[in-house]
This record gives structure tokens, C-alpha cells and sequence, in this order.
């Protein structure tokens, strides 16, 4: 019976989590709204610096891991298919797997493990030194200055970063096969221009837009989710890690089962 | 609703705070507060002032009674309305907590950013211009961790006046300040205090400052409050209340 009542506990827990980030994100985005204030520069120089922390900081990083994973999976694969069909999709497979799969997931858990983390710890602190508070009685929207810069620098940074990561993993997949297999770069390439189209590029950018969105979402609703005692900070950095990747998952089951 | 006063900034008719940290109970307040005023708010509870500054500031609403900010009366305005309002209020917290992750001279340049939309270039250079003139002698361009004490409080002052604000609120302004800050301070309030009205909380840290520029002392305690128009008549008040905490200096 006990089991019950705390499966019963965690689904209502869940579900009140759900309509609470919901309601956060909804009322985050209704910039609308008359006594919102976007559009100024204190919340485009908050912007500016959240896109270079999360997305131009991070390209070191997400160069080498696309070359790296690239070359490692076009290893796998090539050596996978020579068994099966002597590598004659290979091309078709890796862009496949990459583009749909590899590339916004990669992405995706890189920008939770620098960004995700950073902004709960950031925004926790900022909460816990009574930072905010302060601002709130000068005028200052929190939403307006500390939320939307955050997810719309986190949007673009996951949409922007899974494009080059992609296309950094395919070159150096393609490349690589080239070097184990008879294959020629400029027909590779060829094949590969041929298979994307308006459609798989507009599911590439929708499913990145989401990962973005929610993954900001997610990050500064468990950084100003901190009320007053510093240990919440990592309480709430862990739920947001874990939760993102949770989101991450169930996104992707989403477009898989869209794309089927 | 019409206005109690066109006149004064603030005006308190029997305004009861409401406040979730304290289980104090809340006598109503009356005052009316002037441009140039400088009012002073003591008594026993810190939570209990802290809920009535909020309370005159017009950051919390009042559960009973009117409060009028500016000829605006605070229950009866909606979140655009209250906003503009904040722009005319300048609100220094006690322990002035910065934005930790700008520098000082961002930090009074936020407000000019958010509310005006000032070009960054004009926005500095007023920034800078304000805080030469509050004698803040640093590198601008540090980080609040790396200022003192006084050095924070003048940077928070800046931020708070950066408006040019008709009232000003402070909470516990003296507080973690030494001697001599403590008189900076006190000069830098006096000077700033023209033409607005200014309501702080606390102050008996630096009984001096009370004395030679208070208009008013609001005593507040659980069961009473008691407005003094001098800090002469404050200290020879009779009442047993007054007595107890005069007797804590």
C-alpha cells in the first residue's frame, strides 16, 4: 500500500511540476504584456553576455567533441556496415543519425552540463545574497531581466551549436570513411546535399528550438526556485541536470515518433 | 479615489502591513510625509519596521487602511501603473546588495538602461558623474565583492538616486558602517535629502545624524505607535516602550 501512495505521491508531484514550469514559461514569454519591458539595452547587454557564455564559449569544446564523436561513430558504422552492406548507405545512415539523433542530443547535454548547471548556481546565488530583491523594488522586472535573455541566448546557442556540430561531425565522419573506404568526398557530399530537404532541416531547427527552450526553461525555473539557504543552490542544480535531461529524452521519443 | 494630500509624497491613513516574517501584530499607522521630510522609523522589532518601511515605500500593499504614494493610491494600482511608480521611488536595502556579477558602474547604470533606455555611452557617463559627486574615489569598473562596506553603500545610494527619485527609502542605512562612514553618510543623505522625501529605517546607530536632521521619529512597537516631531522630544518621550529601547543605546 505504502508504494502506492508515494507512486501516487510522485505522479501528482510530477504533475504539479509540469503545469508549474508551464505556467513559468508562459508567463515568462507574455512580453506583451503592458507593464513588461524587454525591449531596452539593460536586457539586451544581460543577452549579449548570457550568448557569450553559453553559446560562444562553448565552441572549443563542441569542436573537438564533433570531431571526436564524428570520427569514432563513422569508424563504428563504417566498420558495422562493410559487414552487412559493404558500406553503400553509410553516408545516408551517418547523416541520418547524425542530423537527427547525435547532433541536437550531443548538443543538448553539452549545454546542460555548462549552461544548465551554471545558470541555477548563478541565479541561485544572485537569489540567496538578496541580489534581486533590490531590483524588484527599483522597477526592474525579473522576468524581463534575468529569464528572457537567458532562454532566448540558450535557443539560439543549442540551435546555432547543433547546426556547427552537426555539420563539424559529418565532415570529419565523411572524411575519415574516405580514408578507410574507397569512397569520394565530393560524391559523399553530393549524396548528402541531395538527401537533406526543406523538410528534415525545418524538424532539425523545431526539435533544437525545443531542446533550447526547454532546457532554459528548466534553468531558471530551478535557479529562482532557491529561497533562502545556499544548499538549495546544488539541491536545485541537480533537479534542473537531471530534469533537462529527463525533457532531453522525451523530446527526442517525441520527433522520433513524428518522423517515423 | 480622491487624494488625501496633493501635496505630501506619502500619506498613511491607518495603513496596517501585512507581513509573512513576523507574527507581531501591526497597530495602524497616520502620517503624512512631506518633500524634504526626513522621516525616521525606530522601535524594538525589526521585522515589524521593515514591514511598515515596505509598506510606505508602497512596495506591499496595506491589508487595512489607505496608503497614497505620490497622489497614487498603492491598492488600487495595477502592475504597469506600480512600475512607473518604482521609478520614483529609490530604495536602498540594508545591506545594499549589488548585482554580484556586474561592476559597480554597471550596476548604477541598470536602472537608466531598464527604465530610460539610455544609450550605454550617456548612461556612464551620468553613472560616473553621480558617483564622483557621492566621493566614490575607486576603480569603477570593480566588482562589488571587491568593495568595503561604505564603498558598497555608496555605489547602492547612486543606483537608488540614478532616477533622480522624489522619495528616497533606505533601510538601515548606518548599519556595518564605521564611525567616520557613518558621518559620510549622513552627510551624503543630508545633501541628497533636498526636495524629497526621505523615510528610513533604523538610524539609532548614529543618534548624531537623528538629531540634527530627523523631522519626525515613528516609534513602532507591537501595541503602539508613537510619532515624535523632533529627536529632543523622542528622547524625553515618558513612555515606558520608548524608555526600554532608549535605554538599549
Amino acid at each position: 500500500m505504502k508504494f502506492f501512495d508515494w507512486m501516487g505521491h510522485r505522479c501528482l508531484e510530477l504533475f504539479l511540476y509540469v503545469i508549474d514550469l508551464t505556467y513559468f514559461l508562459v508567463r515568462t514569454l507574455s512580453v506583451w504584456q503592458p507593464h513588461r519591458n524587454v525591449f531596452n539595452r539593460a536586457v539586451y547587454s544581460a543577452f549579449l553576455d548570457q550568448l557569450i557564455l553559453t553559446g560562444i564559449n562553448a565552441i572549443a569544446i563542441i569542436s573537438f567533441l564533433a570531431m571526436f564523436v564524428g570520427i569514432v561513430i563513422a569508424s563504428q558504422l563504417v566498420f558495422i556496415m562493410a559487414s552487412i552492406t559493404g558500406a553503400r548507405d553509410l553516408v545516408e545512415i551517418l547523416a541520418r543519425l547524425i542530423l537527427s539523433e547525435m547532433g541536437p542530443l550531443i548538443t543538448g547535454f553539452i549545454i546542460i552540463g555548462r549552461s544548465c548547471s551554471a545558470i541555477v548556481v548563478d541565479l541561485g546565488n544572485t537569489k540567496v545574497s538578496g541580489e534581486i530583491e533590490p531590483l524588484k523594488y527599483l522597477g526592474i522586472d525579473v522576468d524581463d531581466y534575468f529569464v528572457v535573455p537567458r532562454i532566448l541566448s540558450m535557443v539560439i546557442s543549442q540551435v546555432t551549436l547543433a547546426l556547427y556540430f552537426s555539420a563539424i561531425m559529418l565532415l570529419f565522419g565523411m572524411l575519415f570513411s574516405t580514408l578507410i573506404y574507397d569512397f569520394s568526398v565530393r560524391k559523399s557530399l553530393t549524396e548528402l546535399l541531395n538527401m537533406l530537404n526543406i523538410n528534415s532541416l525545418f524538424i532539425f531547427m523545431l526539435k533544437n528550438l525545443l531542446f533550447g527552450l526547454s532546457v532554459g526553461t528548466i534553468a531558471c525555473f530551478h535557479g529562482l526556485s532557491v529561497r533562502t539557504s545556499p544548499t538549495q543552490v546544488t539541491e536545485q542544480m541537480q533537479k534542473a541536470v537531471v530534469r533537462s535531461i529527463v525533457f532531453l529524452f522525451l523530446l527526442d521519443g517525441y520527433f522520433i515518433a513524428l518522423t517515423l | 479615489m480622491k487624494s488625501l494630500a496633493t501635496h505630501a509624497s506619502i500619506v498613511a491613513d491607518g495603513a496596517i502591513p501585512y507581513s509573512t516574517e513576523s507574527n507581531l501584530s501591526f497597530p495602524p499607522l497616520k502620517c503624512h510625509i512631506q518633500p524634504s521630510d526626513l522621516i525616521c522609523l525606530v522601535g524594538p522589532h525589526r521585522s515589524q519596521l521593515r514591514a511598515y518601511l515596505l509598506m510606505l515605500a508602497g512596495i506591499a500593499k496595506p491589508v487595512q487602511g489607505n496608503m497614497e504614494i505620490l497622489g497614487q493610491v498603492i491598492s488600487e494600482l495595477d502592475q504597469q501603473a506600480w512600475q512607473k511608480l518604482r521609478c520614483q521611488i529609490g530604495y536602498l536595502s540594508g545591506a545594499s546588495p549589488l548585482l554580484s556579477v556586474q561592476p559597480a558602474l554597471v550596476n548604477v547604470m541598470l536602472p537608466l538602461l531598464y527604465h530610460v533606455n539610455l544609450p550605454f555611452r550617456e548612461a556612464a557617463d551620468k553613472a560616473r558623474a553621480l558617483l564622483a559627486e557621492l566621493g566614490c574615489h575607486f576603480e569603477l569598473t570593480t566588482y562589488p565583492a571587491l568593495l568595503n562596506s561604505f564603498q558598497r553603500l555608496q555605489v547602492a545610494l547612486a543606483r537608488a538616486l540614478i532616477l533622480d527619485p522624489r522619495i528616497l527609502i533606505l533601510d538601515v542605512p548606518f548599519n556595518n558602517l564605521g564611525a567616520s562612514d557613518r558621518k559620510k553618510m549622513g552627510e551624503l543623505l543630508n545633501h541628497y535629502k533636498n526636495n524629497r522625501a526621505v523615510c528610513m529605517m533604523g538610524g539609532l546607530q548614529y543618534p548624531l545624524f537623528l538629531e540634527q536632521h530627523a523631522d519626525r521619529i515613528i516609534f513602532i512597537s507591537e501595541h503602539k505607535i508613537i510619532i515624535f516631531n523632533s529627536w529632543k522630544s523622542f528622547m524625553g518621550a515618558e513612555d515606558p516602550d520608548v524608555r526600554e529601547l532608549l535605554g538599549l543605546l
